[in-house]
């Protein structure tokens, strides 16, 4: 197993990650709970195949995969902010209707109930290590320029702000609503990115590809405490952690189950404040602002 | 309280060594919402009022009955949510509840905050009564006409410390104003 | 409610506190019951197919004939098990997430009793043995959210979530790895403990799954109710998921009723697994739990917490499961899929809108 191979792996397996949790961490902090991850990155996926299918461009792909993102996101905001839904239930509805929907589609324009068609994708030179793919570094980029976002602009302090005083934002004219409106569609779309990603690196959509990586991201955001860089490099762990585990694959050392459990035992440890307080925005889940 | 030291007990066991309490928000502290009148109203005892762990429903509503006719709980019906009271009225519930059981000091916060002025001067009897029956009362309230009206002792507190004790006859409102504001110190006994 | 008014009668404010109590309640399912008819009648035209035709077709798959019906409340059993265990963890105010990971727990332990007991075991100890062991199961996955809610303060909602991926790889590794018969997925069959089929007992059930976990089921709702609104732990539990802060003043020690609400809860799905493992299949199957915790929370939902709303709505949500394989000719089973995400959306979003306008039209007319 040499580092290289290692590394470059590692990074590939974890651009679905970086982009889903850097979109977690935006609406998280503007105060709405987003279990909906995972949702919103299995529509990216299969939008971004619809798309590319019938274009024959991935960047068409791209574009139809951030739209599928940003609709289901829309359902999200309309459902928890106006409609004030209990933001964990619309979370599992938004997950379960992302499943049935590509489902149906899937039937529909594919005539398939388990895979679609294969589509070109990005890169493809095998000795570049996945580093041809634009969308790649995108994923590297996107947790720090979700940092410098949140922490240095304008926008970033208003979501701060509605995350943890929506109050006190609201009685110096900041529009909570729609800055939460803005931070679930910023999580719908990077969210989405993911799924796009991994869509059109597999080169085709499967049935609930995405196999629960949205509640790694979540897991990432929680663990690197809704700090975006924090939270990338959870997320560079559960991806180095799975890598080891791909890697080591043939020597039984450990079994997979137990690497797959790492991510979900980490933050379930830092729920309990083993390793430092994980505390959540002040206003997250409340939406009676 | 009867040289027993409480500060580390349960509120039940406070309950039980004769404290009761009105707390100053009815509708986070002092009540449920969603539940009926009769259900607030034995909130707290409810232990008492089941047996082998299941309640007993028709000694709830018999209690509640009482309880409604005796301190005038309109509209009188056991049944309804508490939420479907004014306000007055609820807080005729907490009082009910909490100077119902058998207490020895009440503390009562707020007590007439947000009622009407048929369910104050209620209340307010309600309080004298339970003085006239020996008990002890720890009125805490920001109304300063309901302080003189009804106290034998005022305290005023400043900055978190008690900035004098008087004895009603001599608190004035002029004393009471410079102990509010920090102008005078008097005695804290 | 000024002193100069007529006094109301008794008998009219009962009635309309009765009313009040029953449109909040029964509005927002049939709401989302509307909304997905639209939804259905949607999804069936863009199939080019007639929605009457294929509604038609649902009712007679899954009710108009015996083994459709059997296989409805097969599945509502299952159902009914998660969906009490979430509405159960709801009414203290708690989320269980973990149905899933409970009910495969609960499951797996009762297939290991069942194996564990020597076979000609009567039924009338093998059941309550392997039920106590699926509900210990159970427990002890959902005591672990408990625990940690109450000492660290723990969102129960991520580490329910978290520890069903923990635990469903746990069992995973348990079977792949020692317990299960080659080529196969599953535990070896129990020799114990095996529930009466339906078919059993009346030939019209042929071939399908239900068995008389049904009956089961049925009485732990009754239990459930009992226990909310009778007893004076339910008491204490409802005033602590309602308003925390009074109950605690009411001398209710809300992190105790936190720690037994999720434990309890726990226990209820994971005795849910007798529904596959005894009366079905027989043996311990690895994925035999997957989306039960889920469609447990809409079950919950749309079945407004109350025991026997949750049977209601197991039921429901039980035939639009096997409504689908009925229509599956015309239009694919996945818009089964796309309906079920609809109903609990649209549960979710009327409920604090129909409280709203309901409240503030009363409020309206009491002015």
């Amino acid at each position: 197993m040499n580092p290289v191979s290692f590394l470059t792996q590692m990074i590939r397996i974890a651009i679905p990650y970086l982009f889903a949790a850097s979109g977690g961490v935006v609406a998280e902090r503007s105060g709405i709970v987003s279990l909906t991850l995972e949702g919103f990155m299995l529509t990216g996926a299969f939008a971004a195949v619809v798309g590319t299918n019938y274009s024959g461009n991935p960047w068409i792909g791209v574009l139809s995969g951030m739209i599928g993102g940003l609709i289901f996101a829309m359902i999200h905001a309309v459902a928890t902010i106006r409609y004030r839904a209990d933001q964990v239930v619309v979370g599992v509805a938004i997950n379960l209707l992302a499943i049935g929907v590509t489902r149906f589609f899937l039937k529909l324009f594919f005539a398939s109930s388990s895979n679609s068609p294969r589509v070109t994708g990005f890169g493809g030179n095998i000795h570049a290590g996945g580093f041809d793919n634009p969308l790649l570094w995108l994923g590297v980029l996107v947790a720090p320029v979700v940092a410098f976002m949140i922490y240095k602009t304008p926008f970033g302090l208003r979501v701060r702000a509605a995350g943890e005083h929506p109050d006190a934002a609201e009685s110096v004219g900041v529009s909570v609503t729609r800055v939460r409106y803005i931070a679930v569609a910023i999580s719908g779309v990077l969210a989405a990115l993911g799924g796009v990603y991994l869509a059109l690196d597999q080169h085709q959509f499967t049935d609930q590809m995405t196999a629960g990586r949205g509640f790694i991201a979540i897991s990432a955001v929680i663990f690197g405490r809704w700090d975006p860089i924090r939270a990338a490099l959870a997320c560079l762990l559960f991806a180095a952690a799975e890598t080891f585990q791909i890697q080591l694959q043939g020597s039984h050392a450990i079994p997979s189950q137990f690497v797959e459990m790492i991510p979900y035992l980490l933050t379930i440890i830092a729920l309990a404040g083993v390793v430092g307080r994980a505390v959540p925005p002040a206003a997250l889940g409340k939406a009676e602002a | 309280m009867d040289g027993a030291e409480i500060t580390r007990r349960s509120v039940s066991e406070r309950h039980e060594a004769g404290l009761s309490h009105i707390p100053e928000d009815r509708h986070r502290r002092g009540l449920i919402l969603e539940y009926t009148v009769a259900d607030n109203l034995i909130l707290g005892v409810q232990k008492s009022f089941a047996k082998n762990g299941v309640l007993d429903r028709d000694r709830i509503m018999e209690k509640a009955a009482e309880e409604i006719s005796s301190f005038d709980i309109r509209p009188p019906n056991s049944i309804l949510e508490a939420r479907a009271l004014s306000g007055g009225n609820q807080q005729k519930i907490v009082v009910a509840r909490e100077m119902g059981r058998k207490f020895s000091v009440l503390l009562a916060s707020q007590p007439t905050r947000g009622v009407d002025v048929g369910a104050i001067e209620f209340i307010h009897q309600q309080l004298l009564d339970a003085r006239a029956q020996g008990k002890a009362i720890l009125l805490v309230s920001a109304e300063l006409n309901e302080v003189l009206a009804l106290s034998d002792r005022i305290a005023v507190m400043y900055r978190g410390k008690f900035a004098g004790v008087m004895a009603s006859p001599d608190a004035t409102e002029e004393a009471l104003g410079e102990l509010m504001i920090g102008a005078r110190k008097g005695n804290a006994a | 409610m000024s002193a100069s008014s007529p006094p109301i009668p008794h008998e009219t404010i009962t009635r309309a506190a009765w009313r009040e109590h029953a449109e909040e309640a029964l509005i927002p399912p049939l709401v989302a019951l509307l909304v997905a008819a639209i939804c259905g009648d949607l999804l069936i035209l863009s199939y080019g197919q007639s929605p009457a035709a294929v509604y038609r077709l649902l009712i007679e798959g899954t009710w108009g004939n015996a083994y459709g019906f059997g296989q409805v409340l097969y599945k509502a059993t299952t159902l009914a098990f998660t969906g009490l265990a979430v509405s159960f963890g709801l009414r203290a105010g708690l989320f269980n997430i973990g149905g899933e990971s409970q009910l495969a727990a609960g499951g797996f332990a009762a297939a290991l009793t069942g194996l564990a007991l020597p076979g000609g075991t009567p039924l009338i100890l093998a059941l309550p043995l392997c039920m106590i062991a699926a509900g210990a199961a159970g427990g002890v996955v959902g005591a672990v959210p408990a625990y940690l809610k109450t000492k660290f303060g723990a969102h129960e909602v991520i580490v329910t979530i978290m520890l069903n991926f923990v635990v469903l790889a746990l069992l995973n590794w348990f079977i792949a790895g020692h317990l299960h018969v080659p080529e196969t997925l599953h535990t070896p069959e129990i020799h114990a403990g095996v529930l009466p089929r339906l078919a059993d007992i009346s030939s019209r059930f042929h071939g399908s799954a239900a068995n008389l976990s049904l009956i089961v089921a049925v009485l732990v709702a009754v239990a459930v109710w009992f226990y909310l609104f009778r007893a004076r732990g339910g008491y204490e539990l409802r005033a602590a998921g309602l308003q925390p802060d009074a109950a605690e003043y009411g001398g209710i020690s809300v992190g105790r009723v936190w720690m037994r609400a999720l434990t309890f809860s726990g226990v209820i799905a994971g005795a849910g697994g007798i529904n596959y493992v005894l009366g079905y299949k027989h043996y311990y199957e690895d994925g035999f739990a997957s989306g039960a915790g889920f469609l447990g929370i809409a079950v919950a939902l749309v079945g407004r917490n109350h025991p026997f709303g949750v049977l209601v709505a197991a039921f429901f949500f039980a035939t639009l499961s096997q409504g689908g394989l009925a229509i599956h000719a015309f239009v694919p089973k996945q818009m089964m899929d796309v309906l079920q995400g609809v109903v609990i959306l649209a549960v979710a979003m009327s409920v604090p809108e129909v409280r709203r306008v309901l409240r503030s039209g009363r409020r309206g007319r009491e002015a």
